[in-house]
């Protein structure tokens, strides 16, 4: 097996193999093949999106995707919720020496599969290796260029009011049980599969069939964040219905050995979207195209305490935090 | 002829002061005056008078049972010949800094009125007087006099005119005087038909009667709130009660009319003979000694007993002829109690067969007080009707800003510090839900606007993610004020120093969560405190919070990870190889768990372990039973080491083990309970004994939810006052979070001496 050295990130021979040899035969990309300083494409807008987020997950293989995978559909989504068609990704990598090359391909493989899939172009990137124990494995950074097709039907906060439903694409938590599943010896056998999955499929027949207010990916902290996100900036309170969100069994299981919380768990593949009332109907047929279990979860009020709170089966209203320690109790 | 004038600050209005002063004056042969004003009352004496000595010798004899006076301005002024007479004055309303009254139960006279058919107060269901019946739950703004209260809506008949404006009557003054003919009246709602019950309020009253006798479940309106009340010896309505408020078993309290039924099932002293028969009517944890009522108190060795502190319960007990009732409030789970009826009327019906009610608001929310008799002193767990406010008077009066504390999470209550006084509020709950938190935020804007509070600092916990610390910042931003945030366990001591007026102490705070100024979980934690410098210097060694938050409520995930760690075959024995609890403790392995000093969690663990069970349905219920189950005449305890590190610290794991050892040898549950209890104890004597040496303190102070636990707080004092130790406890403000804002308060002023 090899691995990669300190010479593959030096400027010099093993670096121009491992640009020539592995990225641009797997990537493809007719730009990048030029090898130009700089990567000139065409975008036929008057307005784009551009996007970036930094990937560090670990494991870097897990069920259901590997952190190739997750560095294209992060961004994509990014893009996507913003009502934007997703064109463009660069990717940079950073690397540990010592990472076996093997993973290094099936990481570039999986992340050009996805984006075909997803429509996507990788027009540039960067890879530079650093000292064993300066990074843990593989780091990689996306940046994703998005169009705006039609302006009027860009999804705005402005356009959240009282009245209005919250909608969510699918199951909550994947992502982040999965992660938790990998953990070694946590107790759980059957790994749990990470929702991470490209949306802009989804979302753009979405979006050239019916009116949305509003939409956000659920990534980092889960719904709970994404929906106080959306309560801040939209002035707003928002109102969900426990008995409504959809959980899988394995993703309550694994949260009930670990004591964790559900809406706090971070997924990959899952969106929210605001909607009028009067779509519900077509935004659900198209949804549940893609995912069964999409479905409403609650309204928008205009009370303007900018709270999420969560209507419980045993009465009482308990309030959605967006929360500073991810794990500590309140309890006394 | 000489004149003087006095003004009389504390608890002096709503007590029958000023009728004191009139008699007083008229007694000595005085003219002149007295009136509310804002900070007390303002009294002026005239008459052939060497000095004040007559007059202070006659207030200090015979001041009204209920007052409290905390200071008396007084000095001469020139004489005024206009007066013939001495005259009650209407209030003028001043700057606000007076008491306000708690609300009193009902008092001995009052009662035999109501039960006297010859007397125009028989079975007059609002029958109160100078000395009893609602005060801070009817009082909508200060001075405390009828026209800002809700008994506003009820103007006098000519017989209750009477008796408010007759100098030596005992309604003379009293803003609650009513009666049946000019008062509030009763209705009643019938869930089953769905209707008001015609009749009168006598009628009503024995109707509910009647159907308490045959197992109804009835919301009555009381003083603070509604309570439900049932017949205790019908165990089929007291299982539907437990289903229907879905409390899964909490205990509930009882009502009855003397001490002697109380003395029937429970041991009773005489301090606890006395708060019991006192106006403030508290709920008491008394000490059970027989097995009565075990279905309505979670199986615990207490039964929590009140008095029958308004007509309606007393004649419910008398016609009903139980010797106890239950009276609990009435409360949906995470929603406040009621307080309105049109709120009882939706909500109640799938609990309650009957809503009794009155046309009278109650203004603010009061559940009933809670506490418990340690050494004469009350320790209060619940601050509400009969306590709240609290108000305390500062020994000195060093720093002139004021002070705006907004408590903790759970049992939270609101400080205020205003001038020379320390005000704290009732019981707002824990805030996790919508309802809780309005309730908590109506609360602070209703105290503000009654003690026209304007602050300077506004104090808070150090938890960024507990409500109350999100408000302050709130507040703060908005208004331009700073925040101070308060460890929660410094706050626990700083309370009880407040009550004693302590500058330096060493402190143990003990309860089961609150975050640490390092990121960790603390709940075991002693310091040495000077002045603001508080230094760590103990604690439980850190242990994991395997299965995370949860292992607050299913401490058995605690107690198996544990006993799996100590003795394998034991824990597969024990809990006989649960498939759950074993994946748990695989997770513990890698998972990051938060790690936690917590005491609470200790005696969950060992609860768990002595079969106290394996969940808490309510808050503390294994700790609770493992505390009812402890032989009390148990000596013995663990050996446990102290490990001198940055701070000193003691391995659960090592009493565990010895715990399990005895388990193992089918040593009495009971003992090793109390061997565990004298433990804990032990442990803190041993600690306090190393810390006199190295700093030179002989003074400890015990505060935190554990010491709620009666028998490890007596077990405590007792321990350390053998070793020669000053030891104080909490017996001003609850023991437990309740009194986590006076402690910020506390805090915060020693900031302020220091800047
Ligand atoms: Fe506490
Ligand atoms: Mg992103
Ligand atoms: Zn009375
Ligand atoms: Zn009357």
């Amino acid at each position: 097996m090899k691995f990669i050295q300190k010479e593959h990130g030096n400027g010099g021979k093993q670096t121009y193999e491992l640009i020539n040899g592995l990225f641009k035969p797997i990537f493809g990309s007719e730009i990048l093949k030029r090898g130009d300083d700089s990567s000139i494409f065409d975008l036929a807008s008057k307005k784009i999106g551009v996007t970036t987020d930094s990937f560090v997950v670990k494991p870097y293989f897990f069920k259901g995707g590997d952190i190739g995978k997750l560095s294209v559909c992060g961004t994509v989504n990014d893009l996507a919720v913003s009502g934007l068609v997703p064109k463009y990704i660069t990717a940079s990598f950073i690397i540990e020496e010592g990472f076996p090359i093997e993973d290094l391909q099936k990481i570039v493989r999986s992340m050009k599969e996805y984006a075909d899939i997803a429509g996507v172009e990788i027009v540039a990137g960067d890879t530079k290796v650093v000292e064993k124990g300066s990074c843990d494995g593989i780091f990689i950074n996306t940046t994703g260029f998005g169009v705006c097709e039609k302006e009027e039907r860009l999804p705005s906060i402005e356009k959240i009011k009282g009245g209005q439903i919250v909608i969510v694409s699918g199951d909550i938590g994947r992502h982040g049980a999965c992660i938790y599943s990998h953990s070694s010896e946590l107790g759980v056998e059957e790994k749990i599969e990470s929702d991470c999955a490209p949306l802009n499929r989804v979302i753009n027949e979405l979006l050239k069939n019916v009116e949305i207010c509003y939409m956000k990916d659920l990534t980092r902290g889960g719904l709970a964040t994404a929906l106080n996100e959306i309560a801040q900036k939209a002035s707003v309170d928002i109102y969900i219905e426990e008995d409504k969100v959809p959980v899988s069994n394995e993703v309550k299981a694994l949260c009930d050995i670990l004591g964790l919380d559900s809406y706090y768990l971070a997924c990959e593949g899952r969106f929210v979207a605001v909607i009028n009332k009067e779509d519900k109907q077509k935004t659900l047929e198209i949804l549940k195209k893609y995912n069964k279990e999409a479905c409403e979860i609650g309204w928008i009020e205009d009370t303007k305490e900018k709270r999420v709170y969560l209507k419980t089966s045993f009465g009482g209203t308990r309030i959605l935090d967006m929360l500073y320690y991810e794990m500590l109790p309140r309890i006394c | 002829m000489k004149r003087y004038r006095y003004i009389f600050r504390g608890l002096v209005q709503g007590v029958g002061f000023r009728p004191f002063i009139y008699n007083l004056a008229k007694d000595l042969g005085l003219v002149g005056f007295v009136k509310n004003i804002g900070e007390g009352v303002l009294a002026e004496f005239q008459g052939e008078l060497k000095s004040t000595a007559a007059i202070d010798e006659y207030i200090e004899k015979k001041l009204p049972r209920n007052a409290k006076i905390e200071s008396i301005e007084k000095y001469e002024i020139e004489p005024n010949f206009d007066e013939s007479d001495f005259y009650i004055l209407d209030s003028s309303k001043g700057k606000i800094s007076t008491i306000v009254p708690y609300d009193l139960g009902l008092c001995e006279e009052c009662k035999r009125e109501f039960y006297d058919k010859g007397h125009r107060h028989f079975m007059n269901p609002f029958i109160s007087c100078i000395n009893c019946g609602p005060r801070y739950t009817m009082i909508e703004s200060l001075p405390y006099d009828r026209d800002r209260t809700s008994m506003k809506e009820f103007e006098f008949c000519y017989d209750c005119k009477k008796e408010y404006y007759t100098p030596d009557n005992r309604r003379f003054n009293a803003q609650s005087t009513t009666c049946p003919i000019c008062g509030p009246r009763l209705f009643l709602y019938s869930f089953v038909e769905k209707k008001h019950i015609d009749g009168n309020n006598l009628e009503l009253l024995d109707r509910v009667c009647n159907e308490i006798e045959k197992g109804k479940i009835i919301a009555i309106k009381g003083i603070g709130g509604f309570h439900l009340v049932v017949d205790p010896y019908n165990k089929e309505v007291v299982e539907r009660l437990f289903q229907s408020k879905k409390r899964e078993g909490k205990p509930l309290a009882l009502v009855c009319k003397s001490i002697e039924t109380v003395k029937k099932y429970c041991n009773v002293s005489e301090a606890e003979e006395e708060i019991f028969n006192s106006p403030r009517c508290p709920i008491i944890l008394f000490e059970r000694k027989t097995d009565h009522f075990l279905h309505v108190n979670a199986g615990l060795h207490t039964l929590g007993i009140m008095r029958a502190y308004t007509p309606i319960l007393d004649y419910i007990l008398t016609k009903t002829n139980r010797d106890l009732l239950i009276a609990t409030s009435a409360n949906l789970s995470g929603i406040p109690m009621i307080i309105d009826e049109d709120e009882a009327l939706e909500k109640l019906c799938d609990i309650a067969d009957f809503v009794l009610y009155h046309n009278r608001k109650i203004v603010r929310r009061c559940d009933d007080s809670v506490g418990f008799v340690l050494k004469d002193k009350f320790v209060l767990i619940r601050s509400g009707r009969g306590f709240a406010p609290i108000t305390f008077k500062l020994k000195e009066k060093a720093v002139d800003k004021n002070i705006l504390a907004l408590g903790g999470h759970e049992k939270t209550t609101i400080a205020l510090k205003k001038e020379d006084e320390v005000i704290l509020s009732q019981y707002l709950g824990d805030l996790d839900t919508k309802e809780y938190i309005d309730f908590y935020e109506g609360s602070l804007i209703d105290l503000i606007s009654l003690y026209d509070f304007d602050f300077d600092y506004i104090a808070c916990d150090y938890h960024k993610d507990y409500y109350t610390t999100s408000l302050a910042q709130k507040i703060a931003k908005g208004q331009n004020k700073e925040v101070v945030f308060v460890q929660h366990h410094l706050a626990h001591i700083y309370s009880c120093m407040l009550e004693k007026n302590l500058q330096s102490c060493i402190g143990f705070a003990f309860d089961g969560t609150g975050l640490g100024l390092d990121g960790k979980i603390w709940g075991s934690e002693g310091f040495v405190i000077d002045g603001l410098e508080a230094k760590r210097v103990f604690h439980l060694q850190y242990y994991p919070l395997v299965g995370g938050q949860k292992a607050i409520k299913e401490p058995v995930r605690l107690a198996y990870y544990f006993s799996k760690i100590i003795s394998p075959e034991f824990a597969e024995s024990f809990f006989g190889g649960n498939e759950f609890l074993h994946q748990i403790f695989k997770t513990a392995q890698t998972f990051n768990y938060p790690l936690t000093s917590s005491m609470g969690r200790l005696f969950d663990i060992v609860g768990v372990l002595l079969g106290c069970g394996e969940k808490n349905s309510f808050e503390a219920q294994i700790p609770m039973l493992l505390e009812s189950i402890a032989d009390r005449n148990e000596n013995g305890f663990y050996i446990f080491l102290m490990n001198f590190k940055h701070e000193i610290e003691i391995n659960i794991v090592d009493i565990l083990q010895q715990i399990i050892h005895d388990i193992k040898r089918n040593v009495d549950r009971r003992i090793i309970s109390a061997k565990f209890h004298n433990t804990v104890a032990k442990i803190v004597v041993e600690v306090a004994k190393v810390l006199r040496e190295n700093y030179n303190k002989d003074t400890v102070v015990l505060s935190g939810g554990v010491f709620q636990n009666k028998l490890l707080l007596s077990k405590t004092v007792s321990l350390l006052e053998e070793e020669g130790f000053k030891v104080f406890f909490n017996t001003v403000f609850p023991i437990n979070d309740g009194g986590i804002s006076a402690g910020q308060v506390y805090y915060t002023l020693q900031l302020l001496k220091n800047c």
